[in-house]
């Protein structure tokens, strides 16, 4: 069964950019604030598709369009062309902690960002344990977010994510922080999710455990699918253009 | 739909308990801030422009209340969008960013409210006055949640607009007559019957003061502008929050 399908997907922005202006331009700038700006492709006709249970890994380097692709996948992000086709619950997690509330306690942050994924308040109170012990953040409910270390945040977010049972889930840049015990009891829960049937779509720059755990690795360069395939031959591949 | 509300209202209070996060009198300023502008008008004009009018203290605070909840809503509003952490992270109604504002201002007015409670009682007027001014206040509440969606989606483009609607919100309260009687003043009379806070305040006014139902005219711009403005709001919202996430 096919969770994810992305035929010809193309996304451009509008960029700052400081060649080819006029004097008038400058000056006008000088008063006003307003940068000259120019057109950047950062996904050009990108096509993939992520079956049932299957984890995919995205490699590029920065600016490579990576993000954009996640944000178009579940529609925070207006894509220019193309088809994307998502069949399930999506659950994304891009820069989940900045969204959280640095002058709130953990209990209000998870509260918020449940309802945010679209949890009921009934579901909240159910799960709010579950998601607190899983974190294992039990003595820190009543901390405010700020106090907390970087590994602890994504400890919390990354509970939340779990609870949410999610049959297509987008995770950007998840494993960079966090203690090595927790990042193996998250990877190993990921496993579990994918043999249940939960697509996984995972970007990162972690090159080790896209390697271990993920079935396919595609590598976008400048918004190209540049190769897609077996993840040690993708990333060797990868290793030899980045160095 | 319950999940839009949900989401509103979470955002609403989370907002709420952030603004008074750390504050020795918290919700206790926005009881202060109306009093001491009441205070302080009542005190200049009571005398002079408030001679003629009958119980001029609740005339005065009338407008005071349902303009602030107007002036305040809208210009927060205006960075409702912009402002907000989640957009780059969470796919949700991104309405509910802007209905949450309103929801905010809401809860704060009903702390407002509590000032005109004490007023009625202190004058001596029938406290079920209270009702006809809820009644008009969820008609301004859908006025300010239209006005709110349109400001919060063109400031994404047009970030002058802030400072515009700002300048914009302080002409309008001169020309409203919130510390002043319209009577006699043709120039102001016709420049008002474009402005819906005129609407709404001589509709509160004439419903608690003179226990009156309003003119049919005044009664047609109380349902009228927050439909026009309402409608205007979601069509404008909706066709730009696309790009949203673009513009942060």
């Amino acid at each position: 069964m096919q969770r994810i399908s992305v035929q010809n997907l193309s996304k451009s922005y509008t960029v700052g950019h400081k060649g080819s202006q006029s004097v008038l331009d400058i000056v006008v700038s000088l008063f006003t604030g307003r940068e000259h700006k120019k057109p950047l492709l950062v996904l050009d006709n990108v096509s993939f598709s992520v079956q049932a249970g299957e984890i995919v890994g995205i490699v590029g380097k920065n600016g490579s369009g990576k993000s954009t692709l996640l944000r178009i996948l579940v529609d925070i992000l207006e894509k220019d062309s193309g088809e994307v086709h998502l069949s399930g619950k999506v659950v994304p997690l891009i820069q989940l902690g900045d969204g959280m509330k640095t002058r709130l306690t953990l209990k209000d942050n998870i509260y918020l960002a449940c309802t945010l994924l679209g949890f009921s308040q009934r579901e909240i109170v159910e799960k709010f344990d579950a998601i607190v012990a899983y974190a294992e953040l039990e003595n820190f409910v009543y901390t405010k977010w700020y106090q907390f270390s970087l590994g602890m945040k994504q400890r919390a977010v990354f509970s939340i994510i779990i609870h949410t049972e999610p049959e297509i889930l987008l995770l950007d840049e998840v494993f960079s922080a966090g203690d090595e015990s927790f990042r193996k009891k998250t990877l190993t829960d990921m496993l579990k999710f994918a043999h249940a049937g939960t697509s996984i779509l995972m970007v990162g720059h972690g090159l080790e455990i896209l390697e271990k755990y993920c079935d396919r690795i595609i590598w976008i360069d400048a918004g190209k699918v540049r190769a897609d395939g077996k993840p040690t031959e993708i990333i060797n591949m990868y290793k030899e253009h980045v160095t | 739909m319950s999940s839009f509300f949900g989401l509103s209202w979470r955002l609403a209070a989370v907002d709420f308990k952030l603004r008074n996060e750390g504050s020795y009198l918290g919700t206790l300023w926005y009881f202060l801030n109306p009093l001491l502008l009441f205070l302080t008008l009542n005190f200049v004009f009571a005398q002079r422009l408030g001679a003629d009018i009958p119980d001029y203290p609740v005339y005065l605070l009338i407008g005071i209340l349902l303009f602030n909840f107007f002036t305040r809503t809208t210009l927060d509003a205006t960075q409702a969008v912009r402002e907000s952490g989640f957009i780059k992270s969470f796919t949700f109604k991104r309405e509910a960013l802007v209905l949450s504002v309103v929801l905010k201002h809401l809860m704060a007015h009903i702390f407002e409210s509590g000032l005109f409670f004490v007023v009625l009682l202190l004058l001596g007027l029938p406290l079920y006055s209270i009702l006809i001014y809820f009644l008009i206040l969820f008609f301004v509440a859908i006025f300010v949640f239209g006005c709110s969606l349109l400001l919060a989606a063109l400031t994404m483009f047009f970030t002058d607009l802030a400072n515009v609607w700002s300048f914009f919100t302080t002409l309008v309260w001169f020309a409203t007559p919130i510390f002043y009687s319209i009577e006699g003043q043709e120039t102001l009379l016709w420049v008002n019957q474009a402005n819906p806070m005129y609407y709404f305040i001589t509709a509160s006014r004439d419903g608690i003061l003179t226990g009156v139902v309003p003119e049919l005219q005044i009664v047609i711009g109380v349902v009228l502008f927050p439909l026009i403005t309402l409608s205007l709001g979601l069509y404008v919202f909706n066709a730009l929050k696309p790009k949203f996430a673009e513009m942060i």
